[in-house]
């Protein structure tokens, strides 16, 4: 159950490094980068960068360029490229775009003139059936004649003007216009083209290079588009030698382009003091020696290493790390969620379960090689994600279909296990069953086992998960899924088990009562059980709190001995026990503080202008990010501690005794609603526990789907006769393909539903390490 | 067969364009770009399909948008499988009046052939009356014949037999209205009973009663007419209104800001932002929020049908509105001031 060990790192260095150290952290492909823009604090002299990346252009030219080309640009080794500003890579990008634009020039030409003659070929295919030459038509000294399309609706108000000089020709129609031409007097035609326009005809130009009639221009027409089609042909060879000669150095420059783009871009999560840029960051542990030495082979760059919760808003980015067997399970938890970097990887786990339970669900030496094959052949082939999945669940569906008995759902090659004497005596039965369906009873019971099993392991992990957080009571002991929860559900699964198996009378009275009633009377009294234990741990907290600060008012009284002196605060803020900060907040919200019940920290005010109160919050260190996220909401400005400060405390209504007198108001509920709401929590729990150990009965249902599929195609296998191996080979492919399916989804199905949902969270962060990736988008 | 229409209804109702689409419309500035976005919505796709954006004239892209409305309607109709003389049919009534109310207009301006180039050919073989003949009359006599057998003859007979100079268009339309909210009525009674019925007509009385609101105070605001004058082009069924109240309004110093509170007070309440200089585009927003809560609630298969007939409508209108602010270069906030959204 691996999760990478991380290290938090803080970079520092002269300002002028800050590229180079950005465009390492890229290069070394394995450093989380944490954004300092928050650091930006103008009261601590902070900044951050702003300025555009030269590289921006540098980059859109060359995608243009690799567009030009038909250059596939990916992210490629640029070890010997030794271009380094943005005038180098200028001056290569020209010496390419002159030759790339002269080809893309001539190109445009040709596919203009292709189109021009197309759109003339399409005109002269609508035309067909004029059979007039264009240029005897056109030559008319007293005609005009025009061609075009005319919308539908307009043809019938053409009647409208029958005393008018025009003659109409439809020659075709569509849903919405007629391809018509008309013919007018040449003294007449402003008037009728008018009136045409008016009714929307829309006027074709026939092109002057129309000479004969349609057929003919038709033909003129398809010999004029195949030459400009082979005049792009050549324009594409001479664009294609081009790109063969340039595309391996152009995709190493633009790699590195690219690199240099993003680590400029990273300058965003940069702080800048005093000349000094600082970065922080993550980076797993293996890695950070080689990190170190790589960065701090630039001059004036120092990295160092600091513990994993100094940052505050920051937690530590997950990275799974598994066997060969076992990685290619982590995209089903992945799907799910990644796991909290604090928790365990529940990959092999969920690996082996995977596994396991297809392999009895779909049990078949012949289609389990097979699934096994084809998920070689996928990975290899075109790198599917479920492919490496398919090849280890191939394997262990192979493995059960030795024990089945079953090849391609034969039963005769093998000796299926139950037919073994002394399997079937010790099952019960007194003859060899002839098929698995007459040992279908035992396969189910067999079923809520492995079920029964595997919800107990979840329960276990969920203990084991929480034992040390906070919350153990609530979740690790008095739960559901907690050591009550298991003991009542292996209890009552174990007495079920023995006493309706072997006969064995199980529940007595103590049976019940111990390992029965009383789980569940602790689940339902969970809620006051678990109040009555934190108000304790409550009440311990808040006294260290309050030893921390009485001890630092006993320092630091009469405040006239911190004016000015910063070392007390920070020696305060640097103690391993408390942490503080000082600031100001508005006077309005610093009465909402007051107001909080909920509180694990204090707020110290030193001034008060009326408006604004200025002080500092004191918290354990556990809690100080928590801390700090509640103040920022109530827009707490930190600041640096002032050289004036006076001494307010004795007006304020903030007492110490309120936090040992500890008088938190509670929720009240009332005891009808407790009892309702614990019997129905009850209900849904024990609910649960059937549903859960139910859903596992699936796994037996399918042993014996898969057996019935099988049989269906030897009956008709059978019946086929000259073509049963047709039958037998769609048959088989039928049934891999549907079931083998149909399998996966219910696994997947009973690892998220039953299994997962007893103990995993999924709410880790993903590592996403900063690389340099080339991108066609803008 | 209701629940089938209504639900059909919600549907097209749903692909109407959105509050974005109209945002995208109102920021082109060519026709071709209008027509090209128009192209690309689930309900024009097709209406503009094979159409050349760069060509189309702006005439064309209206009588095609309203044609879409047209076949849409009769769609429905079919699928209604609604009786030739039932209410459903009440569309083409209405565009009937509209033909006939538009070609008298263009005779009165001298210029029929305005109305033959405007005229919906899409329509010949709906109506009752030949629409090229109409389109090829020249005068009030022309016109009665050409309308002979249909009932809008016996309506129009008075007012247009001997008419040889300026014929008065809003007594033709009162008139009409007249003849078609009897008709109406008519239908009505003859299919539906009890609520239903009332709903229905309810349609034409609010029509009837905004129609006059607006009337008097175009006609009392703008011109300043006499009140005779402007009784006279008003509808004749009332409904939250009476003739009274008209009359008494109508006689005060200060009519149109009467006439305004009135509207406020038995129409729009608060329910309507609107503009005093612009009440008609007040009107038009109460109606767009009355169908649309009518399209949502009513269990009434040809309220259903009228209530999206009537947003369709809306939308074509906008749609013009768009297109005409694209042809002149209005700004797109003031367009959308015009816009019912």
């Amino acid at each position: 159950m691996a999760i990478e060990k991380m290290a938090l790192v803080h970079i520092e260095g002269a300002l002028k490094r800050v590229n180079k150290t950005l465009l390492k952290c890229c290069e070394s492909k394995c450093f989380h980068i944490i954004n300092q823009n928050r650091a930006g604090d103008p009261t601590k002299g902070l900044r951050s960068f702003k300025s555009k990346s030269p590289f921006t252009p540098l980059l859109n030219r060359s995608r243009a360029l690799a567009d030009t080309l038909g250059i596939e640009v990916k992210t490629v080794d640029y070890d010997d490229v030794d271009m380094n500003v943005s005038v180098d890579f200028d001056n290569y990008l020209k010496s390419i775009e002159s030759k790339a634009q002269e080809l893309s020039d001539k190109r445009h030409e040709v596919e203009a003139s292709l189109k021009d003659h197309s759109e003339a070929l399409i005109l002269a295919e609508r035309l067909t059936g004029f059979n007039v030459k264009f240029s005897d038509a056109f030559a008319c000294k007293f005609l005009k004649i025009r061609f075009g399309r005319l919308p539908l609706d307009s043809i019938p108000k053409l009647s409208y003007y029958s005393d008018r000089d025009f003659t109409y020709y439809t020659f075709a129609t569509d849903e919405k216009y007629a391809q018509i031409l008309y013919l007018v007097p040449i003294n007449d035609a402003v008037e009728v083209d008018e009136i045409f326009n008016s009714l929307f005809f829309e006027r074709t130009r026939v092109p002057d290079y129309f000479y004969g009639d349609a057929d003919e221009a038709k033909t003129e027409m398809l010999k004029a588009v195949r030459e400009e089609n082979n005049r792009l042909d050549i324009i594409d060879a001479d664009i294609k030698a081009l790109k063969l000669e340039v595309e391996s150095g152009f995709q190493k420059a633009v790699s590195k382009l690219a690199a240099l783009e993003q680590s400029y871009d990273l300058r965003q999560n940069v702080a800048v003091y005093n000349k000094k840029f600082f970065i922080a960051g993550y980076i797993p542990k293996r890695k950070l020696k080689e990190f170190t030495e790589s960065l701090e082979s630039i001059p004036d760059v120092s990295v160092a290493e600091k513990p994993l919760d100094s940052e505050p808003n920051s937690s530590p980015p997950v990275l799974l790390r598994n066997c060969w067997l076992f990685r290619p399970f982590e995209m089903f938890v992945k799907m799910y969620g990644l796991p909290n970097y604090k928790c365990f990887d529940p990959t092999p786990y969920v690996a082996v379960t995977f596994m396991l339970i297809f392999g009895i669900m779909f049990g078949d030496v012949g289609q389990g090689l097979l699934i096994t094959i084809l998920g070689i052949i996928l990975d290899k082939w075109r790198k599917v994600k479920l492919a490496p999945i398919m090849q280890r669940i191939g394997i262990t569906s192979a493995l059960f279909g030795l024990l089945y008995g079953s090849v391609f759902g034969n039963e005769e090659i093998i000796e299926p296990f139950f037919k073994i004497p002394s399997v079937y005596q010790a099952l019960g039965y007194s003859t060899a069953p002839s098929d698995i369906f007459q040992v279908s009873t035992i396969l189910l019971l067999a079923s809520i086992a492995i079920g029964v099993v595997l919800v107990l392991i979840s329960m276990a992990m969920n203990v084991a998960e929480n034992i040390r957080t906070p919350q153990w009571l609530s979740e690790a002991v008095i739960s559901p899924n907690g050591i009550v929860g298991m003991i009542f559900y292996a209890s009552v699964m174990l007495g079920v088990a023995l006493q309706l198996g072997l006969g064995i009378p199980m529940f007595s009275a103590a049976y019940v009562i111990c390992l029965i009633i009383l789980p569940l009377a602790l689940i339902f009294f969970k809620e006051p059980i678990i109040s009555f234990f934190a108000k304790r741990v409550k009440r311990s907290k808040n006294v260290n709190i309050v030893r921390a600060v009485k001890t630092y008012s006993a320092a630091t009284s009469p405040l006239d001995s911190i004016n000015g002196s910063d070392e007390i605060l920070e020696e305060l803020i640097n103690t391993n026990f408390v942490r503080a900060q000082y600031g100001v907040m508005e006077a309005e919200a610093y009465e909402a503080v007051k107001r909080r019940n909920d509180k694990d920290y204090i707020f110290y005010p030193f001034e008060s202008d009326g408006k604004n109160v200025s002080g500092v919050y004191v918290a354990m260190v556990n809690d100080f990010p928590m801390t700090e996220k509640i103040f920022s909401s109530f827009g707490f400005k930190k600041m640096k501690m002032p050289g004036h400060i006076e001494d307010i405390r004795k007006e304020e209504n903030l007492r110490l005794s309120e936090y040992t007198d500890d008088e938190e108001k509670k929720e009240h509920k009332s005891v009808g609603n407790f009892i309702i709401e614990g019997i129905i929590e009850l209900f849904e729990s024990c609910l649960t526990y059937i549903t859960n150990t139910m859903s596992f009965l699936r796994i037996g249902g399918f042993i014996l789907s898969h057996a019935g599929m099988m049989l269906v195609v030897s009956v008709l296998a059978e019946k086929a006769g000259d073509a049963a191996i047709v039958v037998q080979i769609l048959g088989n492919l039928f049934v891999i393909g549907m079931e083998g399916f149909l399998v996966g989804i219910q696994v997947l199905r009973l690892e998220f539903y039953e299994v997962f949902s007893r103990f995993y969270k999924g709410d880790g962060k993903p590592f996403s390490p900063v690389v340099a990736n080339y991108s066609a988008e803008e | 067969m209701a629940d089938a229409i209504i639900a059909k209804a919600k549907a097209i109702y749903g692909h109407l364009l959105t509050h974005e689409d109209y945002n995208n419309l109102l920021h082109k500035t060519e026709l071709s770009d209008v027509v090209a976005y128009l192209k690309t919505t689930f309900n024009y796709k097709d209406t503009f399909a094979n159409v050349n954006e760069a060509q189309i004239h702006r005439g064309q892209v209206e009588q095609l948008i309203s044609k879409d409305v047209f076949e849409l309607y009769l769609k429905l109709c079919r699928f209604m499988a609604a009786d030739k003389n039932s209410f459903c049919y009440y569309l083409i009534k209405e565009l009937e009046i509209k033909q006939i109310i538009t070609a008298l207009m263009y005779i009165n301006a001298g210029s029929q052939e305005g109305y033959l180039l405007g005229m919906p050919s899409y329509l010949m073989g709906y109506v009752s009356f030949d629409l090229m003949k109409l389109a090829q009359a020249k005068s009030y006599a022309e016109v009665l014949n050409v309308l002979s057998g249909t009932p809008y003859a016996k309506v129009l007979k008075p007012m247009l037999t001997g008419t040889e100079s300026i014929l008065e268009l809003d007594e033709c339309a009162v008139a009409m209205f007249a003849w078609y909210v009897h008709w109406a009525f008519k239908t009505i009674d003859r299919s539906f009973k009890g609520a239903e019925a009332k709903n229905l007509k309810e349609i034409f009385l609010r029509q009837s009663d905004l129609n006059n609101i607006m009337m008097c105070y175009r006609k009392k605001s703008l011109f300043n007419e006499d009140k005779e004058k402007i009784k006279r082009s008003l509808y004749s069924t009332y409904y939250r209104l009476t003739p009274q109240l008209l009359d008494e309004i109508l006689s005060q110093p200060d009519a149109a800001q009467q006439l305004l509170n009135l509207l406020k007070k038995i129409y729009l309440k608060n329910r309507v932002e609107y503009d005093p200089e612009n009440i008609e585009i007040a009107i038009r927003r109460y109606n767009f929020s009355y169908y649309k809560k009518q399209l949502c609630f009513s269990k009434n298969g040809t309220m259903a049908l009228y209530a999206l007939m009537a947003l369709c409508e809306v939308e074509s209108s906008n749609l013009r509105k768009i297109i005409e602010s694209v042809r002149y270069g209005r700004p797109p906030a003031e367009t959308e001031k015009l816009l019912v959204i």
